[in-house]
C-alpha cells in the first residue's frame, strides 16, 4: 500500500476507533452503573450525552460525505464539460443543432448554463447572436427572467448576472426592477448591466440610485462606467450634481474622480462656493477631472482660506496638481499652519510648482519653525526621488 | 446565651455550601453550554447569509480608486527570521491603495539590518501627523524600490507603543494592525475593507479570521498549500482558532458584542483610534482593550457605530509548537482579557452601554475569564463528591462525559462550519485529522489549558504584566547572516 493511502486509512481507523470507544463508554456505563441507580436526572445526563454523540457523529459524517460528494461531482463535471463546450462551439459556428444542447441540458442543466454564460461573455459578432438565439430556444431566457423573482438572493443575483449579458431589449425591463432589489449583490449586478448598455436613460437611473448607496456598489459601478464615461458623462452626472441630497452630490463627484480622466461634466465652479463643507471639499478635489477645471485656479486658491480644514487640504493638493504658480505665496502661508495635514499638503504642492517652490521650501527647512520645516524636508525629499503624495505611501 | 431554637454544625454548613456550589456549577454549565451553542448556530446562520465579493467583482474593486487607502502597521520585535518574508507578502497584497509601515520596536537581533538590506532602505524625512505620545523614534526609512514601504526604527516600548508610532505616521483613513510574524492572504485587505465600503460612516473597526500557518506550504510570502499541522500541539490550536473565530466571534459580531479583534489582524479607522488615544501601553491585551475602549467611548458619546467580524479574509499566523511557549501565551491572553475588563469595569452591567454592558462584558467575564476556574472547580467537586459519597460514580462520570462531549460537539461544529462556508482544507484526511483532534483535545489538553489560564488569573492578581518570549521558526529558510 502506498504511504499516502496508508496514512488516510490510518486516520480513518483512528477516528472510527475513537468514536467506538466513546460509544462503548457511554453504553457500558449505562449498563454497568445506571441500571441499579435509576435516578431521574441521571437518565437526563445520559440522554444528553447520547444526543451529543449523535450530533458529533452526524456532523463528522455529513462533512466527510459532502466533501467526497463534492469531489466526485467536480470530477464528473470536468469529464462532461468538454463535451458541452464542443456542442456549444459547433452550434455557434452553425454546424450543430439545438436538440444536442437540449439533450445535454436534460443531463446537467447547470453545466450547460455555465458554459453558455461563458460563451455569452467571450464571443462577439455572429456567434454572439447565435448564443442569444440559443438562450431563447432552450428556454433559458424565460427561466432566467423567472429566477429574478426567486427567494434566494444568490439565485436572483446569478439570474440577473446572466440576463445582463443579453441585448438591452431582452433584459433592461428586468434589470431596472432589480435595481431596487433588497439584496445588494443583485443591485450591483443589475446596475453594472445597465451601465454597459448604450441606453443613457437606463444608465442614468442606475447612477442616480447607486449614488446614495454603499461605496461597494459605487466602486463596482464606476468600474463599468469608466469605459463609457466619455459618452455618458454629460447626461448621467448632471442629475447627481444637481441633487438636493448632500451625500448624492458628494458621491457623484467621487464617481467622476474615480473615472480617472477629464470628463465633460457640468461646471463645478458653483459647487466650490456651496454652503456644505463636504460638497466644497469634494468639488475642489474634482476640479482636475472636469473639462475646463484648469481655468478654476483662482476659485481653488480662494478655497485655501476656507473655514473647513478638509477643504483647505484639498485646495492645497489641487493647486499643486494644477501647477497654479500664482498660489505660491498662499501655499507658503498655509505651510506655516499648525494643521500638520495642511502643512504637508502645502509643502508637496510647493514642491510640485518647480524651482521657485523648492527654493522657498529650502529656506523653510533652514529657518522655519513648528511643523513647517519637517513638512518642507519631507516634500523636498520626495520630490528629489520623484515621488508624489499619491505614490510615496 | 441566646437560644435560636435551632442548632447548626460546621459539617452541615459545609455540606450546604457544597450543595450550593454544586448546583451553581450545574447551572453555570447549562448556561455556558446553551450560550455557546446559540453563538455557534448564530454564526452558522450569519455565515450562510454573508455578502461575499465574487471573483469578477473582486477584480473590479481591485481596480477601483474608490477603495479607501489602508496603511498596514506591522510592529516587529526580534523578528529577523520572518520579517522580510512577511513584509514582502504585505507589499504584494492585492489592494489598489495600500502602504506598509514596519515599526522596528528596539529589536536586539538583525530585524532592521534585514529590512535595510532586503528593501534597499534609505533615511527619510517623514512627518508624523498623529499626536500620540510614544517612545522616541530613532529614524524613518523608505525603500529605494518602487514600493510603498515605510520602516520606523524606535526605542523599545512594546507592541502597543509600536502600533501608536505607526498610527502617528500613517496618513490613510484606515489602518490595519498586523503581526509582522503573520502572513495575510493576498485578498485579505480587500475582503476586510468591505464593511468600511458598505457602511463607511458607522464602521470603526473590522476583525478578520486568523488561522494557523504551521504545516502549510508557503511560497513567496503566500500560503499556497493548506494542510493541517503535523504536530499535535499546533493541530489543537488550529482547531481552537476555528472554534474561537467561527464558533464564537461570528455569533458575537452578529449581536454587536465583538470585544476582541485579534492583534494579528484587525482594521481600524485611524481618526477614531487617534481620538480614543491609540493603543494602551500598560496592558498585555492591547488588542482587546482598544476594542472595549472603542465600544465604551462610542456608546458613551451616543454615536452609531459597528465593529463587525468578517470570516473571509485570512491572516496566517505561526502558533507555538512547544508546551512552554503555549503556556506563556495562554497565560498572557488570560491576563490581557482580565486587564481589559478591569480597566473598563465601569461599563459592566450598565444599561447605558447597551448590549456591551449587559451581555458582551458579562459574557467575557463569566464564560471566558472565569471559565477555567469554574471548569477546574467542577472536576474538583466531582472528586470531593465521590470521596464523601455525595456523588455516585455514575453521576460523576456522567457529568464528566456530558461536559467533555459538549466540548467535542462545539469543536466538531466549528469544523463543520468551516467546511460548509470556507472549505479551506482540500483533503478529506485533513478534515478527519481536525475531527480526531476535536475528540482528543477534550481529554487532557483542554484541562491543561484551563490550568494555565487559571495561573494567568493568579499572575494578574500578583501584578505580572510581562509578555514572555515567543519562539519563531519562520516561513522559510533563515536569513543569511551579514558578513561583518
Amino acid at each position: 500500500m502506498k504511504p499516502r493511502q496508508d496514512r488516510r486509512l490510518g486516520t480513518w481507523v483512528e477516528v472510527m476507533a475513537l468514536i467506538a470507544v466513546l460509544v462503548a463508554l457511554v453504553a457500558g456505563l449505562e449498563r454497568a452503573l445506571l441500571r441499579p441507580v435509576p435516578e431521574g436526572w441521571l437518565r437526563v445526563v445520559f440522554a444528553l450525552s447520547g444526543a451529543e454523540l449523535l450530533l458529533i457523529a452526524a456532523g463528522i459524517g455529513a462533512s466527510v460525505a459532502r466533501k467526497v460528494w463534492g469531489r466526485m461531482r467536480a470530477q464528473r463535471r470536468a469529464r462532461v464539460r468538454p463535451v458541452v463546450q464542443g456542442a456549444l462551439a459547433s452550434y455557434l459556428s452553425g454546424a450543430g443543432n439545438v436538440e444536442d444542447i437540449l439533450r445535454l441540458a436534460r443531463a446537467d442543466r447547470g453545466l450547460v448554463e455555465e458554459c453558455l454564460e461563458e460563451c455569452l461573455r467571450g464571443v462577439t459578432g455572429e456567434p454572439a447572436v447565435a448564443a442569444v438565439r440559443l438562450v431563447a430556444a432552450t428556454g433559458l431566457l424565460d427561466r432566467w427572467r423567472r429566477a429574478v423573482r426567486a427567494r434566494q438572493a444568490a439565485a436572483r443575483q446569478r439570474a440577473v448576472g446572466r440576463l445582463a449579458l443579453l441585448p438591452a431589449e431582452l433584459r433592461n425591463d428586468v434589470l431596472l426592477v432589480a435595481l431596487r432589489d433588497a439584496d445588494e449583490g443583485v443591485r450591483r449586478v443589475a446596475a453594472r448591466g445597465l451601465v454597459a448598455t448604450a441606453d443613457t436613460a437606463a444608465a442614468g437611473e442606475a447612477i442616480r440610485l447607486t449614488a446614495v448607496r454603499s461605496l461597494t456598489e459605487r466602486a463596482l459601478l464606476v468600474d463599468e462606467l469608466r469605459r463609457r464615461a466619455d459618452r455618458l458623462a454629460p447626461e448621467i452626472f448632471a442629475r447627481g450634481l444637481a441633487a438636493e441630497d448632500e451625500a448624492a452630490v458628494v458621491a457623484t463627484l467621487e464617481m467622476v474622480r474615480a473615472c480617472g480622466r477629464l470628463l465633460p461634466i457640468p461646471p463645478v465652479a458653483a459647487l466650490l462656493r456651496d454652503a456644505r463643507p463636504m460638497v466644497r471639499a469634494a468639488a475642489v478635489a474634482t476640479v482636475p477631472y472636469a473639462v475646463g477645471g484648469s481655468t478654476l485656479g483662482e476659485s481653488v486658491l480662494a478655497c485655501l482660506d476656507d473655514a473647513d480644514p478638509r477643504v483647505r487640504v484639498a485646495a492645497a493638493t489641487v493647486l499643486g496638481r494644477l501647477r497654479v504658480t500664482a498660489a505660491l505665496p498662499a501655499l507658503a502661508r498655509a505651510l506655516r499652519s499648525e494643521d500638520a495635514l495642511l502643512a504637508v499638503a502645502s509643502a508637496h504642492a510647493m514642491a510640485a510648482l518647480g524651482r521657485d517652490g523648492r527654493r522657498r521650501l529650502e529656506a523653510v527647512v533652514l529657518h522655519g519653525d513648528g511643523v513647517a520645516p519637517l513638512a518642507a524636508a519631507e516634500a523636498l525629499g520626495q520630490a528629489f526621488i520623484g515621488r508624489t503624495p499619491e505614490t510615496m505611501g | 446565651m441566646i437560644d435560636w431554637g435551632w442548632s447548626i454544625s460546621w459539617q452541615s454548613v459545609g455540606y450546604a455550601l457544597l450543595i450550593a456550589l454544586e448546583r451553581s456549577l450545574i447551572a453555570y454549565v447549562v448556561l455556558i453550554d446553551a450560550t455557546q451553542l446559540v453563538l455557534l448556530l448564530l454564526g452558522w446562520a450569519r455565515l450562510r447569509r454573508r455578502e461575499r465579493i465574487c471573483a469578477g467583482e473582486r477584480e473590479a474593486l481591485l481596480r477601483s480608486p474608490l477603495c479607501p487607502a489602508v496603511a498596514i502597521i506591522a510592529p516587529a520585535h526580534n523578528e529577523a527570521a520572518t520579517v522580510a518574508a512577511s513584509t514582502r507578502a504585505m507589499l504584494n497584497l492585492q489592494y489598489p491603495n495600500h502602504d506598509v509601515i514596519v515599526v522596528n520596536d528596539g529589536s536586539k537581533d538583525e530585524t532592521l539590518d534585514v529590512l535595510i538590506r532586503e528593501f534597499r532602505l534609505f533615511r527619510s524625512d517623514r512627518v508624523p501627523t498623529g499626536g500620540l505620545a510614544t517612545k522616541p523614534v530613532k529614524a524613518v526609512y523608505e525603500s529605494s524600490d518602487p514600493v510603498r514601504l515605510l520602516v520606523i526604527d524606535k526605542q523599545n516600548g512594546g507592541k502597543a507603543d509600536a502600533l501608536n508610532v505607526g498610527l502617528n505616521y500613517a496618513r490613510t483613513p484606515i489602518v490595519a494592525a498586523v503581526d509582522s510574524d503573520s502572513l495575510l492572504e493576498s485578498d485579505a485587505i480587500i475582503q476586510s475593507v468591505k464593511p468600511f465600503l458598505d457602511e463607511p460612516e458607522t464602521t470603526v473597526a473590522v476583525g478578520g479570521m486568523v488561522r494557523s500557518v504551521n504545516g502549510c506550504r508557503v511560497d513567496g510570502g503566500q500560503v499556497t498549500g493548506m494542510t493541517t499541522p503535523p504536530s499535535f500541539i499546533a493541530l489543537f490550536q488550529s482547531l481552537e482558532y476555528l472554534r474561537a473565530f467561527l464558533g464564537a466571534r461570528v455569533g458575537l459580531s452578529f449581536v454587536g458584542s465583538l470585544l476582541i479583534i485579534s492583534g494579528a489582524f484587525g482594521l481600524f479607522r485611524r481618526d477614531i483610534v487617534l481620538a480614543a488615544g491609540g493603543f494602551l501601553h500598560s496592558t498585555v491585551g492591547e488588542d482587546m482593550e482598544l476594542v472595549v475602549r472603542l465600544h465604551e467611548t462610542l456608546r458613551r458619546d451616543g454615536k452609531a457605530y459597528r465593529i463587525p467580524f468578517v470570516a473571509d479574509p485570512v491572516c496566517w499566523t505561526e502558533v507555538p509548537e512547544s508546551w512552554a511557549v503555549l503556556k506563556r501565551q495562554r497565560n498572557r491572553w488570560q491576563r490581557g482579557a482580565i486587564d481589559s475588563l478591569w480597566l473598563h469595569r465601569g461599563a459592566m452591567f450598565r444599561r447605558r452601554f447597551g448590549v456591551i454592558g449587559l451581555f458582551a462584558m458579562p459574557y467575557f467575564l463569566f464564560f471566558e475569564v472565569l471559565a477555567p476556574a469554574a471548569e477546574l472547580t467542577g472536576y474538583l467537586l466531582v472528586v470531593v463528591g465521590l470521596a464523601i459519597g455525595r456523588v455516585s460514580v455514575a453521576v460523576g462520570v456522567g457529568f464528566f462525559v456530558v461536559c467533555v462531549l459538549f466540548g467535542m460537539l462545539l469543536s466538531v461544529g466549528a469544523v463543520v462550519l468551516d467546511e460548509l462556508t470556507a472549505r479551506r482544507h482540500p483533503s478529506v484526511r485533513d478534515v478527519l485529522r481536525l475531527f480526531a483532534a476535536s475528540i482528543v483535545e477534550n481529554l487532557g489538553v483542554r484541562q491543561m489549558v484551563a490550568i494555565w489560564r487559571l495561573r494567568g488569573t493568579y499572575d494578574w492578581f500578583r501584578g505580572n504584566r510581562t509578555w514572555g518570549v515567543m519562539e519563531r521558526r519562520g516561513f522559510g529558510p533563515a536569513p543569511a547572516r551579514p558578513a561583518s
